[in-house]
């Protein structure tokens, strides 16, 4: 077991254990007075030498152990493990260990989904990730340099980055029938439903963003109209996103729903606070800014910057509308990068994590309370010391 | 007896074996055990005098009448008691202790052996007294007989406090007219005082037979101290600062030889001189001097 210093420098706190020895010498001085009836016998001329003393050596050795210990603290010793030899399995989700020759056994043999905090395998699942190469590359860097490591993939990996994983030990790379299966965010998002409120004023620009919905859709589903209504305090569902076509301000309701997450998508008119980041999203040909996107806390507000009739926004009649509103409004979702494990085998990389080293800290603190309590017991106990 | 015993019991135990004994002819009056100067009616033969009117006449003999026609008387030595005095140095050196056993100053030594004495003495039918003595005034008990006067020596022997320095020669006298010739006289002091030996030394040139129990502390012989002492002298009151470690060797060179010299100087004033040093048992000077027969000549020479 090796131990080594975060910081070294702190260690020059060692230097005030010459502290408690200050306190603790002291130069004998004083002299018993004892009755002595043969002093003539004594003689006289020897003066008694003052001697240098070490005063309540339990107490002092108890205080110096104490500095140490501090001052290893504040150093931030740790302790690099001279690990067992062990061998990880490491399935990716969607891998079937059954029937797959080659499979390590023993003692020292650990089974592991890759995953974060990688669960042990008689574990469910959690949840499915898919950011196979930054687990991977993580399992290595934690893994201690001895350790073999097996990885069971399926035939077919998602969550890949553009680049080759590259792994700095030698790695078992077993290719099991099965697939990776992606997570709902993952998935392309299809849709997006609108909830319109609109007053009188602009009743008539309603259409615009059914027309928009409506040719989302696909064939089977394009009955489904958008729900449009006068306006109305209820926040909508959370799935949808609001249009809000309307002069005055957003009722406190619509707020509270906006800063919880929701989408916002408001006329010209409609008065709202001023933001420090308000960003255009969308120019027409001339390079004027037509949608402006701002932040409500985690809530999106995009705001038309102009009024929404064909004669100012042409572009309202092109098929180019709903296009680019869909692409602003889509939500974003983690870029998969899918392959196949057979082309995927990690390569090894000249790279060497560092061992990973423990943390000794709270050893320490255990030991620095419990030397501090013992040490405030033992000189509340020696109250006649005190006193010299 | 209200205060405490002075005598450990296994010591009295051991008394048995001892037996005061004078060297000198005793003088005291009365039937005793010692050989005394008084002739009279008794076992051991002394001589024949001429009859002198007033002798009874069974003390005449007859067959000596029926040889030599006269009268002659016959007389025999009288054992007479002996005067014991306890001569108890009461000075404030006497006070000191070993730091190791606080309560066994030299003075309560001095006592138990004290009581010693007196217990063997009243054993002996012998005459006792005792007096303490430093300058603060001193203790006399006279000598007497019995136990009602061993009481009354124990009571006064507790009441008495180690104070004060040796008396000068002027307040002795009490000493001189108290303790008769060829009276036995145990001397328990520390023998720092000049003054004491002085009297020691008289009192054996004037025919009374001293013995001199030299009390001495452990520190005293071992001289154990450590480091930085302040020394300090009771009497004189005169002090000095010195380490320890440093004066031991010198010190119980000077001391050992202060001994063989007091020794000497006792030995060849006739007084037979023992030590005791406080951690030994109480009666081990007084089986040293009272011992019986040969062994104890021994001992003197």
């Amino acid at each position: 077991m090796n131990f080594t210093w975060l910081l070294p420098s702190a260690l020059a706190a060692l230097a005030a254990i010459a502290l408690p020895l200050l306190i603790h010498l002291s130069r004998r001085s004083e002299h018993k007075p004892t009755d002595f009836a043969a002093l003539r016998w004594l003689s006289a001329h020897r003066r008694p030498q003052r001697k240098w003393l070490l005063q309540e050596r339990v107490l002092l050795a108890i205080r110096i152990l104490l500095l140490i210990a501090l001052a290893v603290f504040l150093a931030q010793a740790v302790r690099i493990k001279q690990a067992k030899p062990v061998h990880w399995v490491v399935v990716i989700p969607g891998a079937k260990p059954a029937g797959v020759n080659n499979l390590p056994g023993g003692k020292n043999v650990e089974w592991h989904w890759l995953s974060p905090g990688y669960p042990l395998f008689e574990q469910p699942l959690p949840s499915s990730t898919i950011a196979l190469s930054s687990l991977l590359r993580e399992l290595d860097s934690q893994l201690p340099k001895t350790a073999e490591l097996t990885i069971l993939a399926p035939e077919k990996l998602a969550g890949l980055d553009g680049e080759r994983m590259r792994i700095s030990r030698k790695v078992n790379w077993l290719i099991t029938p099965g697939e990776m299966k992606l997570p709902d965010s993952a998935k392309p998002v299809k849709s997006v439903k609108f909830s319109i409120r609109y007053d009188a004023a602009h009743a008539k620009n309603v259409m615009y963003f059914q027309a928009a919905q409506r040719s989302w859709q696909s064939d089977k589903n394009k009955s489904i109209a958008a729900d449009a209504t006068l306006l109305s305090d209820v926040p909508p569902s959370k799935d949808t996103v609001l249009v809000w076509l309307a002069s005055g301000k957003l009722p406190p309701s619509i707020v509270q729903w906006l800063q919880q997450g929701g989408t916002l998508i408001a006329a010209k008119e409609l008065t709202l606070p001023a933001f420090n980041e308000a960003f255009p999203v969308w120019r027409d040909a001339q390079g004027a800014v037509i949608l402006r996107e701002s932040k409500m806390a985690r809530g999106r507000i995009l705001q038309w910057q102009v009024p929404l009739n064909p004669s100012a926004m042409p572009l309202l009649l092109s098929t180019e509308f709903p296009d680019h509103l869909f692409s602003i409004l889509r939500p974003k979702s983690e870029s998969i990068n899918s392959g196949f494990a057979l082309q995927q085998t990690p390569e090894k990389s000249a790279m060497l994590w560092p061992e990973r080293p423990e943390p000794l800290w709270p050893w320490l603190l255990w030991a620095i309370v419990f030397l501090f309590i013992v040490e405030r017991w033992f000189s509340g106990r020696k109250k006649a010391w005190a006193s010299t | 007896m209200s205060f405490p015993d002075l005598i450990p019991a296994d010591v009295r135990a051991r008394l048995k074996d001892l037996r005061l004994q004078a060297r000198r002819i005793s003088t005291g009056q009365g039937i005793g055990q010692h050989a005394s100067r008084s002739r009279g009616a008794g076992m051991e033969f002394a001589q024949y005098r001429a009859y002198e009117p007033g002798d009874e006449p069974r003390q005449i003999d007859w067959k000596l009448y029926a040889r030599s026609d006269k009268f002659f008387v016959r007389e025999s030595e009288r054992d007479s008691p002996l005067n014991v005095w306890i001569l108890l140095d009461a000075t404030a050196s006497m006070a000191q202790a070993d730091a190791s056993r606080p309560q066994w100053s030299r003075l309560q030594a001095a006592k138990s052996q004290a009581a010693c004495v007196i217990e063997l003495a009243l054993r002996q039918s012998d005459r006792f007294g005792f007096i303490a003595v430093n300058d603060q005034g001193m203790t006399v008990v006279n000598a007497g007989y019995g136990l009602r006067h061993r009481d009354q020596c124990l009571l006064a022997l507790n009441a008495v406090k180690a104070e004060g320095a040796w008396p000068i020669e002027a307040q002795c006298r009490p000493i001189w007219d108290r303790i008769s010739a060829n009276a036995l006289v145990v001397l328990l002091s520390d023998d720092f005082d000049e003054g004491a030996l002085n009297l020691a030394e008289r009192l054996s040139a004037a025919r009374r037979d001293v013995l001199s129990i030299q009390l001495l502390t452990a520190e005293e012989r071992d001289f154990p101290f450590k480091g930085g002492h302040r020394f300090r002298d009771a009497e004189s009151h005169a002090e000095l600062l010195t380490d320890g470690e440093e004066t031991r060797d010198e010190f119980i060179k000077r001391f050992s030889q202060a001994r063989k010299d007091l020794a000497a100087r006792f030995a060849a004033s006739g007084i037979i001189h023992v030590e005791y040093v406080l951690d030994q048992p109480i009666d081990a000077p007084l089986r040293r001097l009272f011992i019986q027969g040969k062994a104890r000549f021994q001992e003197s020479v």
